[in-house]
């Protein structure tokens, strides 16, 4: 089910009707409630990965309570082998069998050996990547004990299949989310009106931003070949607010809905693009993925500590990692090196901390040095995301040596004015609201009711006026 | 919580009186602003009447035609604009690749669906439409989109205009074969939903007292060659029965035509087209 469906805008309020008003009495009803609304929600695109779900969710509960009775290092981190080996192992089947196979084959075949190997038609489970790491989180925190593992099962397949994140996200740590479900919930009009703001915010950015965009990077991106340089530009230019409007919308609509149930989810994006530098960036980006591989992978490799060379092979084992995780295709692997490139002086200079502050805090405008360096960052940024958009490595490298051309100077034509002017509008509302959780957080409200409606009211006109050919989120292939 | 639920439905109420208001104020701007054809010919058909009929070479003429339109969105434009045109005589496209069943796919076609929704929006009946798949959710959310959420003025994007361009691509006929005739690589059989439809703008056209002049436009011999023999002749087979009813079939899909005057191998471009619309504007000027 898409959040930006008519099946969503019909599930939503029946699964909040019964929440509050059926299952507000009894706090395991409303996990039972969230448990089915869930595997609905989930069902609706494939009942038969549902086994999936179930089966990943009772291994870790059962690794959980195992963890909690033993005290033999050796057993402990055999059980959580068990478990990493269960979820990567699935997730590895799914998402990456065919990825190895092929390259397997093309490996001996430089060596003049062929193999005879059939790929398989495997279907890829929408979200195994979020949902599996977000399990993976509570049998490590329990290994680690820093969490107590949990004896009430519904409540902890509702933390694996919370529907608002179970597809894209944000990744939630068990340390998190998972004692949410243990709390007496009791309903704040705030939060949910917060939470309603944010999620008209995230379908602005999806359906006006994202959809349109996509419509000219994809014409860019499938017929490169032949375009002029600046087109070539402007598609990248467009993709890149189109994932942008894809990923933090869905992550505004996730967060959003959770709030309507009483929940609080992390924070997934703070305004990437007005970052001033890479590092910066990528506390800004897809925050839930990015301090995943921080605490359960970078630290654990020993993080920034230890010599020169152990803090570049970490630099790029996360990077390289993390762009491994978005798909089974070189063109992922290729981006995170390339992210890892540009972030390796900063980290080795130790200048990874330095902007930790909001950009131009307290002003209208930022300065001419801050400006430049957020254009110099957004450019580095827009030349990655040609590799994760293009179809192979290959491409990837025409793609950019087709913007290296005298037609570079050149107006691209056709150029998607209304979706710019558009992105303009998005940019302006998000560097108002900067300083605050999403950008709409803070907008208008201390404006009398019917300036504050008329807003409302715009917005959802401008969404359902200015929708563009309706995509699935680009995350959920991930 | 209730405060919550009060302001959500408040809210919601305001939105639906808002799509209500427009959508009242759209049926009024669609009726009031509604085109109306002054001339005395009417030029109607899919994107092969579109470019090959100047309506400057006829006395009083003008060419609604537009592309990928199937016979039925023919009917239902005839069907608003007749009765309150001043139009005598009607040249309907009607060639080959009308009676295939692929062109009814429109509706429910990814790629041409939502156009065709935002052409036809105020004058289709696709409730009454059987035999064609539609993509219903995706015609009343174009529907929706422009007539409940501002106020429009001009509702009429289902008339079309003559365009055309002064060169020549011709390639191999293949690709537009195995699109208008072919499934999976295998023949389709004769669109019945067509032949009705066709019987609908004889009917209407006899209603309406306007006289009906089918055209076939020329098509390039390449072309001619692939087209599967069964809609050779069934199209033989209906122009019979048209004839028999006493209507003026034109039939120009074999005329001599040098490449030169063709876009491609079935659309005739500027030059083919100004020597056609003068053939034609003689033709049906002259009665049989």
């Amino acid at each position: 089910m898409l959040f930006n469906s008519i099946d969503f805008a019909v599930f939503l309020p029946i699964v909040f009707i019964l929440y509050w008003f059926v299952a507000n009495r009894d706090l395991k009803l409303q996990n039972l409630l969230v448990v089915v609304a869930s595997y609905v929600f989930y069902g609706w695109w494939d009942w038969r990965f549902l086994f999936l779900i179930l089966f990943s969710t009772v291994v870790d509960f059962r690794v959980g309570l195992g963890l909690e009775t033993q005290d033999d290092p050796k057993r402990r981190k055999f059980l959580l082998l068990c478990s990493i080996l269960v979820n990567l192992g699935l997730l590895g089947f799914f998402k990456y069998y065919n990825f190895f196979l092929a390259n397997f084959v093309d490996a001996f075949s430089i060596f003049g050996k062929e193999i005879g190997a059939s790929s398989l038609s495997i279907v890829l489970p929408v979200g195994i990547s979020f949902y599996t790491f977000q399990t993976l989180s509570y049998t490590i925190d329990v290994y680690r004990r820093k969490l107590e593992p949990t004896h009430d099962f519904v409540a902890f397949a509702a933390f694996v299949s919370f529907f608002p994140q179970l597809v894209a996200g944000p990744i939630e740590r068990a340390t998190n989310l998972l004692p949410q479900f243990f709390a007496p919930r009791t309903f704040e009009y705030e939060k949910a009106v917060d939470g309603m703001r944010q999620i008209l915010w995230g379908l602005f950015k999806k359906i006006v931003i994202a959809d349109n965009c996509a419509e000219y990077a994809n014409a860019i991106f499938n017929n490169s070949a032949g375009q002029s340089g600046s087109a070539l530009v402007a598609g990248a230019f467009f993709f890149a607010f189109q994932i942008y409007g894809d990923f933090s919308g869905y992550s505004d609509i996730a967060i959003g809905t959770s709030r309507l149930f009483g929940f609080n989810l992390m924070r997934n994006f703070a305004f990437p693009y007005f970052s001033r530098d890479i590092a910066e960036f990528w506390r800004r980006w897809h925050i839930s993925l990015s301090t995943w591989f921080r605490d359960y992978l970078y630290i654990p490799l020993g993080g920034s500590k230890g010599t020169v060379w152990t803090r570049v092979r970490n630099v790029f084992i996360i990077f390289l990692v993390s762009g491994f995780w978005h798909g089974a295709n070189w063109t992922f692997i290729v981006w995170g090196a390339l992210n890892a490139i540009y972030i390796l002086p900063v980290m080795l200079l130790n200048r990874n901390r330095l902007r930790l502050d909001i950009v131009a805090q307290g002003k209208l405008l930022p300065s001419v040095a801050d400006a430049l360096r957020i254009l110099f960052t957004f450019c580095l940024t827009l030349l990655a995301w040609v590799f994760f958009r293009a179809e192979s490595v290959g491409h990837a490298f025409e793609y950019l040596a087709g913007i290296v051309s005298p037609t570079l100077f050149s107006i691209p034509d056709p150029f998607p004015r209304s979706t710019f002017a558009l992105i303009c509008v998005m940019l302006a509302v998000e560097w108002l609201g900067r300083e605050q959780e999403f950008a709409l957080a803070g907008l208008g409200l201390k404006w009398p009711r019917p300036l504050r409606w008329a807003m409302y009211y715009s917005m959802v006109l401008a969404i359902l006026a200015m929708a563009g050919k309706p995509q699935e989120f680009i995350y959920f292939q991930f | 919580m209730n405060r919550f639920l009060r302001n959500v439905t408040l809210f919601s109420v305001g939105l639906i009186a808002c799509f209500a208001t427009m959508y009242a104020i759209n049926i009024v701007t669609s009726e009031f602003n509604a085109p109306r054809v002054e001339s005395q010919t009417l030029i109607v058909g899919n994107s092969h009447m579109q470019q090959a009929l100047n309506p400057a070479f006829f006395e009083s003429a003008q060419n609604i035609s537009q592309s990928a339109e199937p016979l039925y969105v023919t009917y239902w434009k005839l069907k608003k604009l007749l009765p309150r045109s001043s139009v005598s005589t009607v040249v309907l496209g009607f060639s080959y690749l009308n009676l295939s069943p692929l062109s009814n796919r429109k509706l429910s076609d990814e790629r041409w669906s939502s156009t065709l929704f935002n052409r036809v929006y105020t004058i289709a009946d696709i409730e009454s439409l059987e035999g064609v798949e539609v993509d219903r959710l995706e015609f009343y959310r174009s529907k929706f989109k422009n007539m409940c959420l501002y106020p429009k003025w001009d509702h009429g994007s289902y008339m079309g205009e003559y365009f055309n361009f002064d060169k020549s691509v011709l390639l191999a006929p293949d690709e537009d074969i195995a699109r208008h005739y072919l499934r999976d690589g295998q023949n389709v059989d004769i669109s019945m939903v067509d032949i009705a439809f066709l019987d609908s703008i004889v009917a209407l056209s006899a209603r309406e007292n306007v006289e009906l002049i089918l055209v076939a436009t020329p098509i390039h011999e390449s072309y001619f060659e692939r087209i599967p023999g069964h809609f050779i002749a069934g199209f033989e087979d209906t122009k019979r029965e048209l004839k028999a009813r006493g209507i003026r079939v034109l039939d120009y899909s074999q005329l001599d035509v040098v490449d030169d005057e063709f876009l491609n191998v079935t659309h005739l471009n500027e030059r083919g087209a100004t020597r056609f619309s003068k053939l034609i504007s003689e033709r049906i000027a002259t009665p049989e």
